[in-house]
C-alpha cells in the first residue's frame, strides 16, 4: 500500500535520511525504531511532504501510496491524502492540539467536508473514551490531561478512517501508566478499524507489542529489518542487538542489562565505512572502509553489516 | 559580525567624527551672521545653503551634531546608571526590596513619558544639561527590568554560590560577576535608548524648550525652518535628514547586537 | 468576567497612589517653589497670583498636609483653576480629550489595518525578497522623526501642493457648510495628522506581527493542522492568524501612552486643539495646574488602556481563566 523507495532528506547542510526503503502492506503495522535523531521521524513526516520547508526538504526518493506517486502530487492532491488516507498521531500532543479552538472544532476539522456531524464527532470521541469529558461542553486543550489530549490526537487521526495511520512516538511524552492505556487503545483501534500503522519510537518494547514487522534506523539508514520473531530472536545487526540488550526486561533483570556505549553520531561528521562502527563491539578492520548493503540474511530477513552472517 | 552592525556602526561612526572634529570639518563659525546672504540655496559656497540669519547651515548642523549626540549619550548614560543600580538591588535582594522597586517601575510606566518630561521642564530651566538629566530619569526602567531578570536569572549559577562560599560581599558579587554577566542585553537596550533619546532632545529642541538658540542643535534649526517653510526647504530638509539617518544606525547596531546575541 | 474587571480595578490602586506621589513630587522638586518660578519667568503672573499658587498647593502648610490636601483633591479630580484664563482645570482637559482619543483610535485602526497584514505577509513570505523589502520599510519607520516626518508632509501636499489644509481641525467658513461639507471638512484636516500619528505606531505593530506570526508558524500544532489535510489557507489564516493576533490586544494597551505622549509633537505642529497641545501651551505658559492635570489625567488614560488590554486579552483567550 505504502511504499518509499532511496527516500533522502537533507536539513541545511546534513543529509538526515540518506536512503531508505520501506514498504507497508495493508493491514500491517510496520515498526520504526533507532535512537532519537536518527531521522525516523523525518522519514514519517515525509510520508505526506510534511517536512518544513524552511528546514528543509526531500532530495532524491520516490513514495508510492496505492501507486500513486505522492511527491508529484500538487497542494490540492496532496490534501486529499493528508488526514484523510494517511493520518499522524505526534509527540507533544499538549503542543501538538491549537491552544485557541476548542476540542470540537479540531476535531470536526478533521473530518471530511461532508461528513461533519455532531454525532460523527460523539460517535469518535466514544471511540477513544472520552464521550463523558468532552461531551458537548467547549473544552479547551489545556483543560485536558496529557493523556485525554493524546486520545484527543488519536481521535482526530481515526476520525477520517484512514487507511494508514503514522504514530510518532505516541506515548513517549505520558506518564508510564497512561502510556499503557494509550497502547490498549490504539491496539483496540487498529482491530476495529483494521488500521494499517507505521509506528515511530526510540523503545523497542513498545514496538514489539504491536508490530508485525520491524525496521530499525541508524544515522539515516534502515540498518535491519525483519519480521518481529526474527529481530527478537535473531538480530543480525550488532545495533539492534545493541537495544534489545538494552531492554531491562523480565528475563534478563537478573542480568545486568547494558546501554549502548557511546553517541549517536552527528549528521555533521559521520564516520567513515560502517556508520556504528566506533561504537559496535564487533567490528573489525573491514568496517571502517566502506558502508555495508542491507543484504539478506533469509527471505524476509535484511541487515547492513558485513558480519550478518556469522553473528548469532 | 553581520550586516545590522556593520552599517549601524559606520553611520555611528561617521556622526561621531563629524561631533568630534567639529571644528576642523565645519567650513565657517556655526554663530557667523551674514545679512548679505540669507536664505540662499545650497550652493558652493554655503554646500547646504544659509538660514535666516545668513548663517552657513552645514557649520551649524555640524556643531549640532555635536549637542544631538552629547545629550543623547549622556542622557542614556544616566539612564542606564540608574537602571542597572536599581535593576540590580531589586533582583539581588528580592523581597520587599524588590516589591518597591518594581512597583516604582510600574508607577513611572504609566506616565506617558513625553508628558513627564515636559513637565518637569516647565519647571526647571530648559537647557542642555537639564535635557540630558531629564531624559536620563525619565527612561530607565526597561534597563532596570531587563537587569532584574538577568540578575534573577544568574543569582542561582553555581559560581555565585562559589563566591558567596569563599565570603565575598554582595557589591563585590553584584559588581564584579553579576552585571558583567547581565550586560548583552543592557547594551542593545542603551544603543537603543540612544536612538530614542536623539529622538526626544531634538522633539523638544523643535518645540522650543530643548536646546536653546543660538546654540545649534538639529531640533531648533527644524524649528527655525519651519518659520521659514516654503521658502527654505533645506532648512527642513537637512536637519531632519541627520536626525533621520543617526536614529537609524543607533537602531541598526542595537537590532545587529541582539541578533548576534541570540545566535550565541 | 465582572469580577475580574473589579479585580483589576483594585489592583490599579496602589498605581494610582504611586502616581500621585510622582505627580507631587514633580511640583516639589523645582529648585525654589513653583510661586518663585512662576514671577521669575512670566510677569504676566501678579503678585496675586503667587498667592493663589501658594493656597493652591497650601505651600505654607507642613510636607505632609500637603500631600494628603493634594492627594484629596486628585479623588475628585479637582486640578483647581488655570493661571491663564482662570477655567477650571479639568473641564479645559474634558474639552480637549475627545479629539485627542478620536485621533488617536482612528490610527489604532489604521495602523492595525495596515500593520497586521505586513506583518503576516512578511512572516508567510520569510526571507523573500518582499519581506526583506517590508522589514527596510520597518526600520525606516522607526527611525522617522515625527517632526520631520510632519514638517515634509506640510511643506509637500500643504504648502507647495496646496492638496489638504495644515492646521486646525476646521477651515474658516465651517459654519457656513452643510452638515456633510462639515464632515468632509474635519476629515481633510485630520488626513496628515492621522497619517503621521499612525506611521511610526505601523513600523512597531508589522514588525511585532511578523515576530508572533513566524514563531507561531514553527508550532507543533500548525504542523497537525497541516497533517489533517487542511489548506494552506486554513492553516494560516485559521489556525495560526488567530494565535498570532491575541498578543496584539496587550501590545495596543503598552502603546497608549506613547501614543498620547506622541499627541503633543502632532498637536502642536498641526494646530489640533487636543489635550497634547493644551499640555504644550500650558508648559510655555507655566500653567502648573493644567500641567499637573493633564499629567495625572494621562497617567490615569494609560492605566485605563491597560485595563482594556487586560481585560480584552482576557476575553479572547482561552487560557486565561477568569474565576
Amino acid at each position: 500500500m505504502l511504499e518509499i523507495k532511496g527516500l533522502k532528506v537533507r536539513y541545511g547542510a546534513n543529509e538526515v535520511v540518506r536512503g531508505v526503503d520501506l514498504a507497508i502492506k495493508k493491514g500491517e503495522c510496520v515498526g520504526l525504531v533507532g535512537e532519537s535523531g536518527c531521522g525516523k521521524t523525518t522519514v514519517g513526516l515525509a510520508t505526506t511532504k510534511l517536512i518544513d520547508a524552511r528546514k528543509g526538504g526531500i532530495t532524491s526518493g520516490r513514495i508510492f501510496f496505492e501507486d500513486r506517486d505522492v511527491l508529484g502530487l500538487d497542494a490540492e492532491d496532496l490534501r486529499k491524502i493528508r488526514g484523510r488516507r494517511i493520518s499522524y498521531v505526534f509527540q507533544e500532543p499538549s503542543s501538538s492540539l491549537n491552544p485557541v479552538f476548542t476540542v470540537h472544532e479540531q476535531l470536526r476539522e478533521a473530518l471530511p467536508e461532508k461528513d461533519r456531524a455532531e454525532k460523527a464527532i460523539s460517535r469518535i470521541l466514544a471511540d477513544v473514551g472520552l464521550e463523558k469529558i468532552v461531551g458537548k461542553k467547549q473544552v479547551y486543550p489545556h483543560e485536558l490531561s496529557g493523556g485525554m489530549q493524546q486520545r484527543v490526537m488519536i481521535a482526530m487521526a481515526v476520525a477520517p478512517e484512514p487507511d494508514l495511520l503514522i504514530l510518532d512516538e505516541p506515548t513517549t511524552a505520558l506518564d508510564v501508566s497512561v502510556q499503557k492505556q494509550i497502547l490498549e487503545l490504539i491496539a483496540e483501534l487498529k482491530e476495529k478499524m483494521r488500521l494499517s500503522i507505521l509506528f515511530i519510537s526510540h523503545d523497542l518494547r513498545i514496538v514489539f507489542s504491536m508490530a508485525d514487522r520491524i525496521e530499525v534506523m541508524y544515522a539515516g539508514r534502515i540498518v535491519e529489518s525483519g519480521l518481529k520473531k526474527d529481530i527478537v530472536s535473531e538480530p543480525r545487526h550488532p545495533y539492534t542487538k545493541g537495544l534489545i540488550n538494552s531492554i531491562p526486561s523480565m528475563k534478563n533483570r537478573k542480568k545486568k542489562f547494558e546501554a549502548i556505549e557511546g553517541k549517536a553520531p552527528l549528521f555533521s561528521d559521520l564516520p567513515q565505512g560502517c556508520k556504528f562502527h566506533p561504537r559496535c563491539g564487533f567490528r573489525i578492520e573491514k568496517c571502517m572502509e566502506k558502508e555495508p548493503a542491507l543484504e539478506n540474511v533469509s527471505d524476509s530477513h535484511f541487515a547492513r553489516c558485513v558480519r550478518a552472517k556469522e553473528l548469532l | 559580525m553581520n550586516r545590522l552592525i556593520i552599517s549601524g556602526s559606520i553611520i555611528v561612526l561617521f556622526f561621531a567624527g563629524l561631533a568630534l572634529f567639529a571644528p576642523l570639518l565645519a567650513p565657517y563659525d556655526p554663530g557667523m551672521i551674514d545679512i548679505d546672504n540669507i536664505l540662499t540655496s545650497p550652493s558652493g559656497e554655503h554646500l547646504l545653503g544659509t538660514d535666516s540669519l545668513g548663517r552657513d547651515l552645514l557649520s551649524r548642523m555640524v556643531y549640532g551634531t555635536r549637542i544631538s549626540l552629547l545629550v543623547g549619550l549622556i542622557a542614556v548614560g544616566i539612564s542606564a546608571f540608574i537602571g542597572v543600580i536599581l535593576g540590580s538591588l531589586a533582583g539581588y535582594y528580592g523581597k520587599w526590596v524588590d516589591a518597591l522597586i518594581m512597583r516604582f517601575v510600574d508607577v513611572m510606566l504609566c506616565f506617558p513619558t513625553f508628558f513627564l518630561i515636559l513637565a518637569v521642564i516647565a519647571l526647571l530651566e530648559p537647557g542642555i544639561v537639564n535635557i540630558m538629566i531629564i531624559i536620563g530619569v525619565t527612561s530607565w526602567m526597561g534597563v532596570a527590568r531587563l537587569i532584574r531578570a538577568e540578575i534573577l536569572s544568574l543569582k542561582e549559577r553555581d559560581f555565585i554560590y562559589a563566591e558567596k562560599a569563599i565570603g565575598a560581599s554582595d557589591f563585590r558579587i553584584i559588581t564584579r560577576h553579576l552585571i558583567p554577566n547581565a550586560m548583552g542585553p543592557v547594551l542593545v537596550s542603551v544603543t537603543l535608548g540612544v536612538a530614542a533619546a536623539i529622538l526626544v532632545e531634538s522633539s523638544l529642541s523643535f518645540l522650543g524648550i530643548g536646546v536653546q538658540p543660538p546654540t545649534p542643535s538639529w531640533g531648533n534649526i527644524l524649528s527655525e525652518g519651519k518659520s521659514v517653510m516654503g521658502a527654505a526647504w533645506w532648512m527642513l530638509f537637512f536637519p531632519g535628514l541627520a536626525i533621520f539617518i543617526t536614529v537609524l544606525g543607533y537602531n541598526l547596531l542595537g537590532e545587529g547586537i541582539r541578533e548576534n546575541l541570540l545566535k550565541t | 468576567m465582572i469580577k475580574y474587571i473589579f479585580r483589576r480595578l483594585i489592583s490599579m490602586v496602589p498605581l494610582l497612589f504611586g502616581i500621585t506621589i510622582i505627580t507631587f513630587t514633580v511640583i516639589h522638586i523645582a529648585p525654589g517653589k513653583p510661586t518663585d518660578m512662576e514671577t521669575q519667568f512670566n510677569p504676566k503672573v501678579s503678585l496675586e497670583a503667587r498667592d493663589r499658587i501658594a493656597k493652591l498647593y497650601g505651600l505654607d502648610k507642613p510636607l505632609h498636609v500637603q500631600y494628603a490636601d493634594w492627594l484629596r483633591r486628585m479623588a475628585r479630580f479637582d486640578f483647581g483653576v488655570s493661571f491663564v484664563d482662570s477655567r477650571p482645570v479639568m473641564k479645559k482637559i474634558s474639552e480637549r480629550i475627545p479629539v485627542t482619543l478620536g485621533i488617536n483610535f482612528v490610527s489604532i485602526i489604521l495602523i492595525l489595518l495596515i500593520g497586521v497584514p505586513i506583518g503576516i505577509s512578511s512572516a508567510v513570505r520569510e526571507n523573500t525578497f518582499y519581506d526583506r523589502a517590508m522589514t527596510v520599510f520597518v526600520f525606516i519607520g522607526f527611525a522617522m522623526p515625527t517632526i520631520w516626518l510632519s514638517l515634509i508632509l506640510m511643506d509637500l501636499v500643504g504648502v507647495r501642493w496646496g492638496i489638504l489644509p495644515v492646521s486646525g481641525l476646521k477651515s474658516l467658513e465651517f459654519e457656513r457648510l452643510g452638515l456633510l461639507e462639515k464632515i468632509m471638512d474635519v476629515s481633510r484636516h485630520l488626513v496628515l495628522p492621522v497619517f503621521v500619528s499612525a506611521f511610526a505606531g505601523l513600523a512597531g505593530i508589522s514588525r511585532y506581527m511578523r515576530t508572533n506570526m513566524v514563531q507561531v508558524l514553527r508550532q507543533n500544532y500548525i504542523r497537525t493542522a497541516r497533517a489533517k489535510g487542511l489548506s494552506e489557507r486554513e492553516v494560516i489564516y485559521k489556525h495560526a492568524l488567530k494565535n498570532a493576533l491575541l498578543p496584539i490586544v496587550t501590545i495596543l494597551g503598552l502603546s497608549v501612552p506613547g501614543l498620547i505622549g506622541g499627541s503633543v509633537i502632532f498637536e502642536s505642529i498641526f494646530s489640533i486643539p487636543g489635550m497634547g497641545r493644551l499640555f504644550y501651551e500650558s508648559v510655555m505658559s507655566r500653567d502648573y495646574p493644567v500641567i499637573m492635570g493633564v499629567l495625572v489625567i494621562g497617567a490615569v488614560l494609560t492605566l485605563l488602556g491597560n485595563l482594556l488590554a487586560d481585560v480584552s486579552y482576557a476575553a479572547v483567550d482561552p487560557r486565561i481563566k477568569l474565576e
